[in-house]
């Protein structure tokens, strides 16, 4: 099967990201495992374009993020924490059936069952 | 300033405590950290440890064919650090705060320690066919292809400093991670930073990225933060001459309707005009004051906080604190000259100037050690040469 690349998933990163964070609160490079796991690694996504999306979502006040109090293991890095609003719940939901609808609407189209 | 350690970093200082006591010596010095580390080390220092096949066995046999093990029983406890080691753990509390963490890692310990060219450590490196410089640049040369991916994502972006900061420390947080995850695949630095490198992708594309999930008060941050702000690589003396020159303009600039409306109302006055005296004063001394005050502050900053290859200085530091003061009491006096020749001698005049004279340096130093760590950490960032970097 061949493997999905970013510039489609690009639109929809974000919702993907809601998603993700739904499981519980993450760190960036835990949100990009979990959306690997998810994805069945099919996903080729740059990694470092995760973080304009995580921006994104916190300027619009969907998500909300902390920088971790104690550094994580040996290392001394900090890394910071991003967890879903209310506002970011509500966006998902709403995302949710958007892309119900799209799928039913094209599928129909296509001809290809949902 | 306490250091503060990661649990790795505090267990490699327990071993090298332990290791002290095993060959029976007094203290701990550069030799016991690098024989801890070699154990207890984890990160590239420590990768390039291995690979130029530095261990624990032939660091320990080299030490002590330079100095001898003690006779006596040592007892138990911590051993005091010689003079160099706590140099080390200076130096290594910098590397930790370039890349803003404010935990010493054993990482940072490492690159501390192949800092110091006079310790036992060094010697020992030298005998096993190391000089310090190939192992420094060795090690630093992965930590730096890293900064470097993630500066030419940040540097483009027009973004406050404040806001680039905490990318660049997640940025490379991120980078970091994923180099370990591959070193650990692949155990081969090389190929392990190329394959984070690809994954992370094309810092040029995230910056524009970076740029558009910005809010638009981030760009104009950016742009009043440039106008008095440092731009890379000026010298201290330059950046302030710029500023001093601006500030200059922008009081001219603020003092002109007072001069046209007292032309107008006045006209040929003399004393309305020689009421204008404390604005030309000011005219002239502000900018100049800037000028001197803002080069002693770099000077102070970088004593304080040890910085650029200097270590800490505390004497350093308070030696530029009085030259602040001599500054400050200097241009007050000449201020009052200025304007009010007469009443120079007077109590308050000369206690009103002792007193700036004392809390300038004094707020100037609070800055210096608020600020002082990021603002030196900005500077290496953004000093860092992009056009070098392969990979």
């Amino acid at each position: 099967m061949e493997s999905i690349h970013g510039d489609k998933l690009r639109g929809h990163l974000e919702t993907m990201v809601l998603s993700t964070l739904e499981q519980g609160e993450a760190h960036g490079l835990e949100i990009l495992h979990r959306l690997e796991e998810a994805g069945c690694g099919l996903l080729k996504l740059k990694e470092g374009s995760l973080y304009p999306a995580l921006y994104r979502l916190e300027a619009a006040g969907q998500i909300a993020a902390v920088w971790e109090a104690e550094p994580h293991g040996r290392r001394g890095a900090r890394r910071r924490i991003y967890r879903l609003t209310a506002k970011g719940g509500r966006t998902l939901s709403a995302g949710r059936l958007e892309w119900q609808q799209f799928v039913r609407v094209l599928g129909g189209i296509l001809g290809a069952p949902a | 300033m306490s250091s503060r350690f990661t649990d790795q970093a505090q267990k490699a200082l327990d071993l090298a405590n332990e290791e002290a006591i095993g060959l029976r010596h007094h203290y701990v010095g550069t030799e016991h950290l690098l024989l801890a580390l070699t154990q207890a080390g984890t990160g590239t220092g420590a990768d390039v440890l291995k690979s130029l096949g530095v261990e624990a066995d032939n660091v320990r046999l080299e030490i002590e064919k330079l100095i001898s093990r003690g006779t006596d029983a040592v007892t138990t406890g911590q051993q005091p650090l010689t003079p160099r080691a706590k140099r080390v753990i200076e130096y290594a509390r910098e590397e930790a705060r370039i890349v803003n963490q404010k935990l010493i890692d054993a990482e940072h310990l490492l690159l501390g320690l192949f800092r110091e060219p006079d310790g036992v450590a060094a010697r020992v490196l030298l005998n096993l066919g190391l000089s310090l410089r190939q192992v420094r640049e060795e090690a630093l040369r992965v930590r730096l292809l890293q900064m470097k991916i993630v500066e030419r994502a940040v540097r483009p972006v027009r973004a406050t400093s404040g806001r680039k900061r905490k990318m660049r420390e997640e940025l490379l947080a991120h980078l970091t991670a994923i180099y370990e995850e591959e070193q650990a695949r692949w155990n081969d630095p090389a190929k392990a930073m190329h394959e984070a490198a690809a994954r992370f992708g094309d810092p040029a594309e995230l910056a524009g990225e970076l740029q558009d999930a910005l809010p638009f008060t981030e760009r104009l941050g950016y742009t009043t933060e440039r106008f008095f702000g440092w731009r890379a690589p000026e010298s201290a003396a330059r950046y302030m001459m710029r500023v001093a020159v601006r500030l200059f303009f922008l009081l001219l600039l603020l003092f002109c309707p007072i001069v046209g409306v007292v032309a107008v109302v006045a006209g040929l006055d003399i004393s309305a005009w020689k009421a204008l005296r404390p604005l030309a004063a000011l005219l002239l001394f502000l900018p100049v004051s800037q000028f001197l005050l803002g080069i002693l502050y770099f000077k102070m900053r970088d004593a304080l906080c040890g910085a650029f290859g200097a270590p800490r200085s505390l004497s350093k530091t308070f030696e530029v604190a009085l030259g602040m003061a001599s500054v400050v009491f200097g241009l007050a006096l000449g201020f009052i000259a200025v304007t009010a020749w007469d009443r120079l001698g007077e109590a308050p005049v000369l206690q009103t100037s002792c007193a700036a004279a004392f809390l300038a340096p004094l707020f100037l130093l609070l800055q210096a050690r608020v600020h002082g760590p990021a603002e030196i950490s900005d500077t290496v960032w953004e000093c860092l040469d992009l056009k070098t970097a392969t990979n």
